[in-house]
């Protein structure tokens, strides 16, 4: 996966000449940080006074200016740039302390007389207005709303830190130093695997290497010589870096609402035999894609999705999906599909497509967030989506074609079916269709298997089945399939009739059993008559559900979340049964 | 030359990546010095000597998938210690564990391929797998995954220049040389970058990318290549590291 990275990053740095300090500067324009606060510092023959403070919006034209570059959370910053936590810490913890910081590393780094004056000169208007300085702070983050953050930064004579060449130097100095603390010389690098002159294993690149615990450090707990279980190379880090915000930025992708993931592409044998769009893609971003293409098929949230685009690529490249979750400084492995190749994604999009022509009925067309709907929360009242770690495991196997058991599936479609019919949600009825949509794309994939079996009865539904098959092919979820329907049709009159649904109390909260459903169509039948509803159309239903239930035999070969799924099935594609049984658009209830 | 041929199986195992620790993911198949580590516990090497006994430059290794590579993702609790200090208790914002989702090979089996420089070590090892005794427990990565392992067999092994044949171990780049891997449909090609040959100082002196097939069929080479395969008795091809 680094190796990716890496070559994405050089290829890059060459397109767009990226040198070694654009390479470290970090972009401070992130999420909530949208502004930056500036102290504003005249200097005039060696005396130093305090301007004011003022705000801007941040811009990412102006990165280079900003020159900001993160460093530990405990210590310093790499320049006297930073994000605002609380004005009080962050002035003192990272600005005023990088003043000294700087000061005790004065002779690594190299400082002339002339520079050091400059620093102490600034140093001590700081450290003078420090009680004025943060009141005037204080206030012009006061009048930014809740939700938007600023960096801290300083002016002087009105140029911003990035045009001073000091400044470049001491960056570049400071990260020479972190990496010189655990680091080696002429070491193998584990990036390009060639021997280079000085190896460093403080690599914070992607933050789910981290060595802030001992424990995390095999072959002697000790820090210091922890650059041996992961040596990388200047030219590697830099390459690294550039990969890593470049990807951050354009191949960022939202899979479903809550997830996202960072497309990563290899090419097994180098860009040469790669089309120069799919190139031009992964070097210029999405955007320009997307605006030549009309119409995009999607299979994840995201408006940007180029999965379509990727798939008719050969097979000489793959992609990695690899999603990530920040937990406070860490970073998250939450799942990496590795080597997805181009005909395995064309076959995905094959069965979406089968999969959206055969529900073309019900305008319902299958992407990923339309299964995850049954894959968020365990109980509809936690707050936070807790089953990330199932969902995510479907979607390995479907990008790796592993077969995936209907059962455990269906356990949680009908979970949520159940949920919204018991509390009478309108969505019960897009909850069902998304259920057999969400099912029928696996079984087009044939990650879900069902047992043939041989049709003995012809029926007059035979078309409606054939959508639904294999799923329909037991005589039982016929049966369960049209009673579902009889028994939609009963509460459809039942509504209007009386205003509300007095029959739905018999289904069980859709916990019906076997036995439930042989007993639930004489009541159906006998309501009906009631309602003086039982006409031609519906004792021709009636009479193909016995045919089917008793043919089923006993003891079906189905679970009680595939009764009551095919149960539910039938009820809401019961205007599809009605239009086979009224074909004039006779009434339907 | 004799191979030595033994498999290795168990319900889970996990051979860190390098380059992660707070998000664990494994690679598809112990590195050469891993599987040195696994022939150290079976002769009884201790941990300064067995890079030592079982370096690169006095034995030739060869690694098969047995099965296909399945790998899932489990949550374990490791002790946490940040800041370099162990609580049992909860204190400020110090927990006393730290929950860690680590990914996992589930049921890895591999056919180990060795010869040996060194003839007395190669008989030792030899005898002890076929008495199926181990010094140590074998593992398969951590100690909390055992492994056991079955004597295959001891074959002669030829040297000889790949030539369009079926190779059933995994191949090291070092194989390659431009297009002679032939590319054949229903097969699912794998790239990795694994350390290679580490030092008894535990410093890697070469990492090399691996290329292997997903449900481990073996791979055809062409054979515009100055490496040489394995040729056993049996007909089972392989390269080595």
């Amino acid at each position: 996966m680094l190796s990716t990275v890496k070559e994405l990053g050089e290829l890059i740095s060459n397109q767009n000449r990226i040198g070694k300090l654009a390479s470290l500067v970090e972009n401070p324009k992130v999420k909530s940080y949208l502004h930056a606060i500036i102290i504003e510092i005249n200097i005039d023959s060696g005396e130093g006074v305090l301007k004011g403070v003022s705000l801007e919006e941040l811009s990412d034209r102006k990165k280079m200016l900003y020159l900001y570059r993160s460093g530990s959370s405990r210590g310093t910053d790499l320049t006297p740039v930073a994000k605002i936590t609380e004005v009080e810490k962050t002035f003192n913890n990272k600005i005023l302390a990088w003043f000294k910081y700087v000061e005790d590393k004065k002779k690594p780094l190299k400082l002339t007389t002339e520079d050091l004056n400059f620093l102490r000169i600034i140093w001590k208007i700081l450290q003078e207005s420090n009680k004025d300085l943060l009141n005037d702070l204080n206030t012009k983050l006061g009048t930014l709303s809740k939700e938007e953050n600023a960096i801290l930064t300083i002016k002087i004579n009105n140029k911003y830190i990035g045009e001073f060449e000091l400044f470049s130097r001491i960056l570049l100095g400071l990260e020479s130093l972190k990496d010189d603390s655990i680091g080696e010389s002429n070491k193998v690098c584990s990036v390009c695997g060639k021997r280079q002159e000085k190896v460093s294993g403080n690599i914070n690149t992607f933050k789910f290497y981290t060595i802030d615990k001992p424990g995390f450090i095999v072959g002697g707990f000790n820090e210091k010589l922890s650059w041996r279980n992961f040596p990388v190379c200047q030219d590697c880090k830099l390459a690294l870096e550039t990969g890593r915000e470049f990807i951050e930025s354009k191949l960022n992708f939202k899979f479903v609402y809550g997830l996202n993931y960072f497309l990563l592409p290899k090419f097994l044998l180098g860009t040469s035999t790669i089309s120069k769009e799919i190139i031009d893609y992964f070097t210029d971003g999405p955007k320009k894609i997307s605006m030549a293409n009309d119409i995009v098929k999607r299979i994840t949230a995201d408006e940007q999705d180029i999965l379509a685009l990727l798939s008719s690529e050969n097979d000489v490249m793959t992609i990695q999906f690899l999603f990530m979750r920040g937990e406070q400084s860490a970073e998250r492995i939450l799942l990496l599909i590795e080597d997805v190749y181009p005909s395995m994604l064309r076959k995905i999009f094959d069965a979406k497509e089968k999969t959206d022509y055969t529900w073309r009925c019900v305008e319902r067309e299958f992407n990923f967030g339309i299964l995850r709907k049954f894959f968020i929360k365990s109980d509809e009242n936690k707050h936070d989506p807790d089953l990330d770690k199932y969902f995510l495991q479907i979607v390995e196997d479907v990008f790796r074609l592993r077969t995936i058991e209907k059962h455990f599936v269906l356990k949680f479609i009908m979970k949520k079916i159940r949920y919204d019919f018991n509390n009478e949600y309108e969505s019960f009825h897009w909850t069902v269709l998304d259920g057999i949509v969400s099912l029928t794309f696996l079984i087009k994939l044939s990650l879900v298997s069902y047992k043939e079996v041989k049709n003995v009865i012809k029926s007059q539904f035979d078309d409606v089945f054939a959508n639904i098959a294999p799923m329909l092919t037991e005589s039982a979820a016929k049966g369960i399939f049209l009673l579902g329907a009889l028994t939609k049709l009963l509460l459809n009159k039942q509504y209007v009739d009386r205003g509300n649904e007095p029959f739905a109390k018999q289904l069980k909260g859709l916990r019906l059993t076997e036995r439930d459903i042989r007993g639930l169509l004489p009541k159906v039948q006998n309501k009906l008559i009631e309602y003086e509803s039982f006409d031609k159309g519906k004792r021709q239903m009636a009479e193909e559900i016995s045919l089917h239930l008793l043919s089923a035999g006993e003891n079906w070969p189905l679970t009680l979340d595939e009764i009551n799924f095919y149960f539910a099935t039938g009820m809401n594609l019961a205007n599809l049964i009605a239009k086979t049984i009224y074909p004039k658009k006779e009434e339907a209830v | 030359m004799k191979i030595l041929v033994f498999d290795i199986w168990s319900d889970f195992g996990h051979f860190r990546k390098y380059y992660t620790t707070s998000s664990p993911l494994t690679f598809s198949f112990p590195p050469p010095p891993t599987v040195a580590g696994m022939l150290g516990a079976i002769i009884g090497s201790n941990k300064e000597s067995y890079l030592r006994d079982f370096s690169l430059d006095n034995m030739r290794l060869g690694i098969q998938l047995i099965n296909p590579v399945r790998k899932i993702r489990l949550g374990i609790n490791l002790i946490n210690t940040k800041d370099n200090y162990w609580k049992p208790v909860h204190k400020k914002k110090h927990a006393p564990r730290t929950p860690i989702r680590t990914e996992f090979l589930h049921n890895p089996a591999f056919r180990i391929y060795i010869h040996h420089q060194d003839d007395a070590l190669f008989t030792k090892l030899a005898n002890l797998v076929k008495r199926h005794y181990a010094h140590y427990t074998l593992s398969m990565g951590l100690s909390e995954l055992l492994a056991d392992f079955r004597w295959v067999g001891l074959y002669e092994g030829q040297l000889r220049p790949p030539n369009l044949d079926e190779l059933v171990s995994v191949i090291p780049e070092k194989y390659f040389k431009g297009d002679n891997l032939i590319l054949e449909t229903e097969r699912r090609y794998f790239k990795e970058r694994i350390p290679v040959y580490m030092t008894p100082e535990r410093i890697v002196e070469s990492y090399d990318n691996v290329i292997w097939e997903a449900e481990g069929k073996p791979l055809r080479l062409g054979n515009r290549t100055k490496e040489q395969i394995i040729v056993l008795e049996n007909g089972d091809k392989i390269c080595y590291f």
